[in-house]
């Protein structure tokens, strides 16, 4: 009888690990499948980057060429454009992830008072905007018109990722910070040295985020950069460039060259973003919460 | 409910805060007034507002044409541009924020808006006193289409020539291996596609069409000329009435859209016009994917380069291409789409009017072209024997190394000398040899043969202005649906109804109202 | 780490409480003990402040403005002072009238649900499914690899994603090449993607799914990243196959994320991506895919470019609808599941 028993129990596991073989080949192969059509379009706009004007280019470059990145990287307001976008970027996201975590943790906590009030407060932010010229108006009257402030400062309060974090950390157990609580901490120090830790994968997804916000952020440098190019953000830049028309009689060359540069400039304007991402990808990790509440 | 209470409260406050903060702001007193007793020999530096020049910022005050413009005019100006892209929003929220343009060259489309808006300065009493020469340089038709109630808002700029420049280009090398010759007449049209068709069905490709052209071309020029229709808006004569109309609203249109929709359904118009840029219809013209273009002249040069490589992209290309112009109409006559008008109006805002005085001498003295003083001629085409040189039969000719430098001339123009800005023009075409090839055949006899849209030397006329948009677009739409969907006019009336009440009828009324009194 | 059901936390609060109270028996010590607490909630609001006085200087004043969608030929380059500009103007509700104005608002709002609500239920349950995916590889340089490669579409602008696709499904394109070879399509009628009225909305949402499923994936990531791994330790000693795990484990882990998320996207319902659509769409296509975003475009072009009365009561139109929706939507989801925004 036993005998038998353990013998079922055997082909069980057997089929389950079979099971779990066909899943994972099952999951590389559609993963893989996914990672090609994501990628193949940008094969096409970085051999485009590579070609010169002629034929239709598909995803190898047509009369290779170096040519388009010369010209992005001799075009210096393309750099400056670069360097605004990097410490507006910077900038921008650190303080908004701080301010929204700070906001957060508060809305967190059943017991904040006005918290319904407050919920409301932020979701109408979320949902209402005065327009164009109410907005012009404000950032006039603050003096920040015509300067990188008025990239920044308007932008910081993201109620979407505010809300993100709030869900995140209310799903952490009371307990962790019931704990630090009894032995004496204050709110502070339970947000930074218990919470932030712990909420760590939302923090990075959210700082990521708000990073990809401000980096594709042209519309704020429409309105509020109305005369003072030099100030352009990089997303600004590269919309401007692909529209500008250069006069039909003057240099055809480059009006024909046109569109190849600016998958040249695209393709530059995505290399930070991507360099960035592996150091925010260190924190999508597992279990980082294992143990703090053991102790 | 004490929440409640608390945040209404504090939005109140906020409210009223806001409202008395937009308030205190905003200034004292603006100088509206024009001063006319000024010194011209101080000579103050000018700010000046420019279109997007497809350069970048600090380029356009350093550029050769800049210094030649400073040189000859003796004062030092600074050159702003508006951006390339939402143009208008960046130039109002400018206005609000009241920049210090002593000038700004718009499009007349900008100059409308702001005239709507009545933000401009009377020029009329400066330009009496300063600008002895934009009187006689400037025609009075120019003048015609910046005066609003017998006072002048803008200094008009003339295009460089009334250009005849919707060709159908066609690959001659293919016509002459199908021992055809362009066609003249509707039935011709319609057997040289058919022909062209069959030679890329021939030689492998059996997906693209003879005929492209892109998603902005309702109407192609040199086809609809067979069915009487030359110009956007144009005088027609139905039953002994006479009255200005829209294409679309013209006695032919329908069997224009006919036309169109028999030659769609045939395979021989390419089935992508409804979603072609013009890149991309460019791009199959020069990648063998299709027999001719409806286009503008002003592409011949990419045209040229796509198909040809090198040093040959220099010269004419006769074997290479060839060019309609209009299609004969019913009684065996040849017209075309003529374009006129001012490209450009310099304008002040009012709150600027202080140094309009200032401003209007220094167009005066860019305009001039005299024995003495050729300034305008230096600031188009530059130093005779450096840039260009003369003879009596071709006119100016450009020496074509130097003659690079002037590339950006024109963009440094606020008002044409129209007498003789043509003829300087021309060196500039004569660069791209095949382009002035081009050029010259659709020019031939263009007096007789050219057609103008009615409304080229319109004033701003406030409810075609406001409409005008959503109409071009509507039709533009409208023509694709009939052509691609309906297979032809079966719907046009409706259509036209819809149109009409959109904005249709209000501007044909107001534009049949200002043509008639004139 | 554990995820509990909310209402367990409550009791693990509560029970925690009474814990602390029955331990400090002494009047003083809670007297002592509530006061704390009280201020440390009152502390709580300090962190709250930052976020709350940016909002009310860079959203609530300017909120004023949406007074603007009343009013009508405002003037604010005649007029140095917005307040005078604003009571030169004259009042009126012909904005919103000319929002209905055009008898065919009915398709217009017709096609933004149809395509908003095809957006939501094809291409909301994608991104979390692949989170899971992701994050069941073993490999951990092809798992940021997957990361790095789906969250790059994102990046591109409509204006160059239409671009490129417009070229890989022209009609003698790649695309169509390898379906005429498979047989799949006639080599004499090729399809003529972006300009077939019956075939728009699917573009949208194909098109869409491609931006947007990657870099949507990354909020599913982490939060699956938050799952205490001993949960899948002790289902797999229990013998529970992948599936079963990924059913009991990993998706009710996410499951107060998922809500959230579709919670705010139900908000947007009145959205269907007006960069996309106004890049896509053709006159051939107008039929199935003009949202009112581009059909306020449209008629917004006869305004002169100072005036913002039309977008602005677009604006504070959808603003309400979304209000609402968000509002309904989390009551639903507080009763149902007992999460929501609030």
């Amino acid at each position: 009888m036993e005998h038998l028993h353990v013998k079922q129990l055997k082909e069980k596991r057997r089929n389950k690990i079979r099971e779990n073989k066909v899943f994972h080949a099952v999951n590389y192969v559609l993963l893989a499948l996914i990672i090609l059509i994501c990628i193949l379009p940008f094969f096409n706009v970085l051999a485009k980057s590579l070609s010169t004007y002629g034929e239709t280019v598909g995803i190898w470059p047509v009369d290779f060429t170096w040519f388009n990145y010369e010209y992005v990287f001799t075009t210096w307001p393309y750099f400056r454009a670069f360097f605004v976008s990097v410490g507006v970027t910077a900038s921008g996201t650190v303080l908004s992830v701080a301010i929204m975590f700070a906001a957060a943790y508060a809305l967190s906590k059943p017991d904040l008072p006005f918290r319904k009030g407050l919920m409301v407060f932020f979701i109408i932010v979320m949902l209402f905007s005065g327009g164009i010229v109410p907005n012009f108006f404000v950032v006039r009257m603050l003096g920040i018109l015509n300067t990188p402030f008025a990239l920044v400062l308007p932008s910081l309060v993201q109620v979407y990722n505010m809300i993100l974090l709030k869900s995140y950390l209310e799903g952490v157990p009371k307990e962790i910070e019931e704990s630090a609580v009894i032995d004496g901490a204050g709110n502070l120090q339970a947000m930074l040295y218990i919470l932030l830790p712990i909420a760590v994968p939302s923090v990075a997804s959210v700082a990521l985020f708000t990073a990809v916000t401000y980096w594709n952020n042209y519309f704020s440098a429409l309105i509020y950069l109305p005369n003072a190019s030099q100030w352009w953000p990089l997303a600004m830049y590269i919309l401007n460039y692909i529209n500008t028309m250069p006069d039909v009689l003057g240099d055809q060359t480059l009006l024909l060259q046109k569109t190849y540069i600016e998958a040249a400039m695209i393709i530059v304007s995505i290399i930070p973003v991507l360099a960035v991402y592996p150091f925010v990808a260190k924190y999508f990790v597992k279990g980082v919460t294992v143990g703090s509440v053991k102790g | 409910m004490k929440k409640l209470v608390c945040k209404t409260a504090a939005a109140l406050l906020l409210a009223t805060l806001a409202m008395a903060s937009l308030a205190a702001c905003g200034g004292g007193e603006t100088q509206t007034d024009i001063n006319l007793d000024i010194d011209l020999t101080q000579k103050p530096a000018l700010s000046v507002l420019m279109p997007n020049s497809g350069y970048d910022d600090t380029y356009i005050n350093e550029d050769p044409n800049a210094q030649v413009v400073e040189d000859v005019t003796g004062y030092h100006v600074e050159y702003s541009q508006l951006p390339a892209t939402n143009a208008s929003t960046a130039l109002n929220l400018q206005l609000i924020d009241r920049e210090p343009y002593n000038a700004m060259k718009l499009t007349s489309a900008q100059f409308a808006d702001l005239i709507a808006q009545d933000v401009l300065l009377d020029l009329t009493p400066a330009i009496e006193k300063f600008g002895g020469v934009l009187q006689e340089v400037i025609s009075e038709e120019s003048w015609a289409t910046v005066t609003v109630d017998g006072k002048i808002y803008g200094i008009p700029e003339r295009s460089s020539s009334d250009n005849i420049q919707y060709p159908i280009v066609f690959r001659q090398d293919w016509l002459d291996e199908l021992n055809l010759n362009i066609p003249t007449t509707l039935e011709e049209m319609r057997t040289v596609l058919e022909a062209l068709k069959q030679k890329m069905v021939d030689d492998g490709d059996t997906v693209n069409a003879p005929l492209t052209f892109d998603m902005y071309t309702p109407i192609v020029w040199p086809i609809a000329a067979g069915f009487g229709i030359y110009a956007e808006w144009q005088e027609y004569t139905v039953d002994g009435q006479t009255q200005v109309l829209y294409y679309m609203d013209s006695p032919n249109y329908a069997d224009y859209v006919d036309y169109m929709a028999g030659l769609y359904a045939d395979g021989l118009i390419d089935t992508e016009v409804a979603t072609n840029d013009s890149a991309t219809a460019i791009s199959k013209f020069t990648n063998d994917r299709a027999a001719c273009i409806s286009t503008s002249i002003w592409s011949v040069s990419s045209i040229v380069n796509g198909l040809v490589s090198g040093a040959d992209a220099n010269t004419t290309q006769e074997n290479l291409l060839g060019y309609l112009r209009a299609l004969e109409n019913e009684d065996g006559e040849e017209h075309a789409n003529r374009l006129g008008g001012c490209s450009y109006v310099t304008c002040i805002p009012f709150y600027m009017a202080e140094n309009a005085g200032y401003v209007i001498d220094w167009i005066n003295e860019k305009l001039t072209d005299t024995e003495e003083e050729h300034n305008f001629r230096d600031i188009v085409i530059g130093e005779e024997g450096y840039h260009w040189t003369y003879n009596a039969t071709e006119g100016y000719i450009p020496l074509s190394e130097n003659f690079s430098e002037k590339d950006t001339a024109s963009y440094y123009l606020t008002g044409s000398n129209e007498l003789v800005y043509t003829q300087y023009w021309l060196a500039r075409v004569r660069k791209q040899a095949e382009l002035y090839r081009a050029w010259s055949l659709m020019m031939e006899d263009a007096d007789e043969v050219g057609v103008y849209n009615v409304l080229d030397w319109a004033p701003p006329l406030e409810e075609y202005a406001s409409y005008r948009s959503i109409i071009e677009l509507y039709a533009q739409d409208q023509f694709f649906v009939m052509m691609i969907q309906d297979g032809g006019s079966s719907n046009l009336a409706q259509y036209l109804s819809t149109w009409s009440s959109d904005g249709g009828a209000a501007s044909t009324e107001e534009i049949n109202a200002w043509y008639y009194a004139q | 780490m554990e995820q509990t059901p909310v209402k367990e936390q409550e009791a693990l609060h509560s029970g925690a409480q009474a814990g602390e109270i029955r331990a400090e028996s002494r009047t003083s010590g809670r007297m002592k003990d509530f006061s704390r607490k009280w201020k440390r909630r009152k502390t709580l609001l300090l962190f709250v402040l930052p976020a709350v006085i940016l909002a009310l200087i860079f959203n609530y004043m300017p909120m004023v403005g949406v007074l603007i969608a009343f009013k009508d030929n405002i003037n604010f380059i005649r007029y140095s002072n917005p307040l005078e500009a604003f009571m030169n103007a004259t009042w009126t509700v012909e904005h919103f009238q000319k929002i209905f104005s055009d008898p065919e608002i009915l398709k217009y709002i017709g096609n933004t649900l149809i395509i908003s609500v095809l957006k939501i239920v094809i291409l909301f349950p994608l991104p979390v499914v692949l989170a899971i995916m992701i994050t069941e590889v073993s490999s951990k340089w092809f798992s940021k690899l997957t990361q790095m490669a789906v969250f790059l579409p994102h990046f591109l602008s409509w204006v160059v994603i239409v671009g490129i696709f417009k070229s890989v499904l022209a009609i003698d394109g790649p695309v169509n090449q390898v379906l005429i070879s498979m047989g799949l399509m006639d080599a004499n009628s090729p399809t003529y993607w972006f300009g077939t009225d019956s075939l728009f909305r699917g573009l949208v949402v194909f098109l869409s799914g491609w931006k947007e499923i990657g870099y949507s994936s990354i909020v599913y990531v982490s939060a699956i990243m938050a799952i205490d791994p001993n949960l899948y330790e002790a289902a797999k000693l229990d013998g529970a196959g992948k599936f079963r795990q990924i059913w009991s484990i990993t998706l009710p882990g996410i499951l107060p994320t998922i809500i959230i998320m579709l919670i705010i996207r139900v908000g947007y319902l009145m959205d269907a991506g007006f960069d996309q659509v106004y890049a896509m769409i053709s006159s051939v296509t107008r039929n199935s895919g003009e949202i009112i975003g581009t059909y306020v475009y449209r008629i917004s072009l006869g305004e002169n470019a100072g005036q913002y009365g039309l977008s602005t009561a677009v604006g504070l139109f959808n603003g309400i609808i979304s209000l609402i929706l968000i509002l309904v939507t989390n009551w639903i989801s507080k009763k149902t599941t007992h999460t929501g925004i609030f």
